[in-house]
């Protein structure tokens, strides 16, 4: 028992040191902002050339449904303009630590995983592959153990089927 | 007088009694699982509550309604995830206050002011149902869309520095709103052939994935491996201390007041409301640098404003059948089977229902003031879960609730897609809020501006008082932080050149 509370303790210290970023935005080259402003452009452009392709106005009508959508379009293309100027004369300042290389892979996995559950769904009843997702999950995060491996996929299963399935009554 | 004796004399029922407990716990719960919002909630909570006599079901739907307004603020505070829309403003003083190791003053400043809020608005309730009625019938359709747009403006307003991507995230958010048919004409926009676009995008699902998903995912890809987390560890004092509670009264005041307004708008709810507040006391305190970074006046503003919308809402759609907010409009079905229409006549036919609700409502609101308070420390366990296991707990709520709001697996790939889509939006600098704020109040924006240009034609805008009000202010509060910093730029090098050396 002991253990595991210096070993909590430990992981909090590490998690509140990766909290104590300040909360600025993050820094970036001139090129990266350029390039971000670049792709809001891009967005803008493309809903425009998508709202040509909507219902045309009704002849009494100026104000029919391709005029909202290219207002914003055109709101859209105007701004990413901006966020690239701004970028190029005032680039932001750094504030998310750099996704490490391992994280990435992490991510990827469990959305892997995700699909995997999605699949298995069809063909298998809720309490049989969500303890199954959340022990891949679990292991994917590095964890070990009984109480991770078993304790966690239980409970959490159990009370996801508890508040869903029979409180509120959601088919699962 | 004998129509409040019969009011509230029909909540010293027993079963009443019972359904307003249930209530309050079932509120409470579903408020703090992100996931689960009072609109899904009483949704489902419709089913059952049918059965039941009038009293006894509004005593279940209302206390849901309350109670979760105390709820969500906990993993808003906690986990930086908004438990509902309404908390979306609680996220920006809330969790840095709990990252400062003030989590357990955030929580009991929290639940104290939303209880002011409710109660002050019960009050709007029983006092001045019929006046604030009127006054929100004089909102036409360019006014509704003017307070969008104030609306919207304060959120990207909160963008610290970061206008032109928080507009252009709003800008996107009224985008991904045009989603489905369009309000006036029915033409399908967007939809590529998908029906479940039809009506438009899930913004549940979509919250959930900005707000919730993003975050955990941005944990993980940060984590060092083998590292652990809980968000929080030092959760410090419970009760806050007698200067703190005299910081709390100024905000209080100004977000009860800014939420009573919103409160009775149409369909403007507690996001709103919370984020108008936040901004307005920012303005007014005489410490705006510490809004956004751990400032208790920062959380109580948008907090009590959420919940001083209740009896607005509650006013409004009772009053004039025009549902407040989207609880209100799930609500109204159910009153609508037991035979209680909403509408004008329906204080005249049944006048002591008005004191039944606003009785309802009080015993919720102490209730579940009582509840937020005893159970915070076992809530509060739940931070020293590690990376993983809060990681595989939110995951995995994020994607049963969304699955539950329609029992729709699109609306969970719609949250996966939003996940990705906040995770980018996080490490490229762009807000989420106005994105969000942009896709629920879109449908609103975008009718109301056709419909107000329509009828008015193109300066409708500046032919109404209360709009032109609104957008003035709205432009205000996006060029004024802009000027006043240049105008600091300029007076700096002087003030330096000035200075003896």
């Amino acid at each position: 028992m002991t253990a595991m509370v210096e070993e909590r303790t430990v992981q909090a210290t590490e998690v509140n040191d990766l909290e104590q970023a300040p909360d600025q935005p993050a820094q970036s080259t001139r090129l990266r902002e350029i390039l971000i402003g670049a792709g809001v452009v891009a967005v803008g452009a493309t809903v425009l050339l998508l709202a040509q392709q909507l219902p045309a106005e009704a002849a009494n009508s100026e104000f029919g449904s391709r005029w909202w959508p290219s207002l914003i379009g055109g709101a859209i293309t105007l701004l990413g303009l901006a966020v690239a100027i701004v970028g190029a004369l005032r680039p932001p300042v750094r504030d998310c630590e750099e996704p490490g290389a391992t994280g990435i892979w992490q991510l990827l996995a469990i959305l892997g995983l995700i699909v995997v559950y999605g699949i298995a769904w069809r063909f298998a009843h809720f309490l049989v592959v969500t303890p199954l997702l959340v022990l891949g999950i679990m292991t994917l995060l590095g964890g070990r153990g009984w109480r991770s491996l078993v304790l966690v996929p239980v409970v959490v299963t159990g009370a996801l089927y508890g508040v869903f399935g029979l409180l509120l009554r959601v088919p699962l | 007088m004998s129509d409040v004796i019969a009011g509230v004399g029909a909540l010293l029922d027993p079963t009443v009694l019972l359904c307003l407990i249930i209530g309050t716990l079932l509120g409470t719960l579903v408020g703090a699982v992100p996931g689960i919002t009072a609109t899904m909630a009483v949704a489902l909570a419709t089913g059952f509550t049918l059965t039941l006599e009038p009293i006894q079901g509004l005593a279940v739907l209302l206390s849901i309604y309350v109670a979760a307004q105390f709820g969500d603020r906990v993993p808003a505070i906690l986990v930086n995830t908004p438990g509902t829309p309404a908390s979306i403003a609680t996220t920006f003083d809330g969790f840095p206050l709990a990252k400062a190791g003030r989590a357990g003053v955030a929580l009991t400043s929290s639940a104290l002011v939303s209880a002011v809020g409710s109660l002050a608005s019960i009050l709007i309730l029983v006092f001045l149902a019929q006046p604030i009625a009127r006054i929100a019938l004089s909102f036409g359709p360019i006014e509704l869309f003017a307070l969008v747009v104030f609306g919207m403006t304060m959120m990207v307003g909160v963008s610290n520095g970061r206008i032109a991507k928080g507009l252009a995230a709003g800008a996107v958010g009224l985008l991904l709103g045009a989603v489905g048919r369009d309000p006036i004409t029915g033409d399908h926009r967007f939809t590529f052939g998908l029906p479940e676009l039809t009506s438009g995008l899930p913004f549940i699902a979509v919250i959930i994935g900005v707000f919730g998903l993003a975050e955990i995912f941005n944990q993980i890809i940060e984590a060092r491996r083998g590292g652990t987390a809980s968000p929080i560890e030092q959760l410090g004092r419970w009760w806050p201390d007698r200067a703190e509670r005299r910081t709390l009264v100024k905000p209080t005041a100004i977000g009860t007041g800014i939420g009573a307004v919103v409160g009775v708008v149409p369909a403007a709810g507690g996001d709103i409301a919370g984020i108008i507040a936040w901004d307005q006391a920012r303005r007014a305190s005489q410490h705006p640098e510490r809004f956004g970074k751990g400032s208790l006046e920062g959380l109580a503003a948008p907090d009590s404003a959420s919940t001083a919308t209740m009896g607005g809402s509650v006013t409004t759609t009772l009053a004039l059948g025009v549902p407040g907010d989207s609880v209100m409009a799930v609500m109204l079905g159910s009153m609508i089977v037991w035979g209680l229409q909403p509408g004008p006549s329906l204080f005249v036919e049944n006048p002591d229902l008005v004191f039944s609700i606003s009785g309802i409502m009080i015993v919720a609101t102490l209730a579940a003031l009582g509840l937020a308070l005893v159970r915070m420390q076992g809530v509060v366990k739940l931070l020293k879960l590690p990376l993983n296991a809060l990681a595989v707990v939110i995951i995995t709520f994020c994607m049963v609730g969304t699955y539950a709001v329609q029992n729709s697996v699109f609306d969970v790939i719609v949250m996966l897609v939003f996940g990705i889509v906040g995770l980018g939006m996080k490490r490229w600098g762009f807000p989420a809020g106005p994105l969000v704020l942009g896709l629920i109040l879109g449908p609103l924006a975008e009718s109301n501006l056709r419909r107000g240009l329509l009828i008015d034609g193109p300066f409708a805008a500046f032919q109404s008082p209360i709009a032109a009000s609104l957008i003035a202010l709205s432009v205000f509060a996006l060029i004024a932080p802009a000027v006043l910093r240049t105008l600091k730029r300029r007076s700096k090098p002087r003030a330096d050149a000035a200075a003896p050396r």
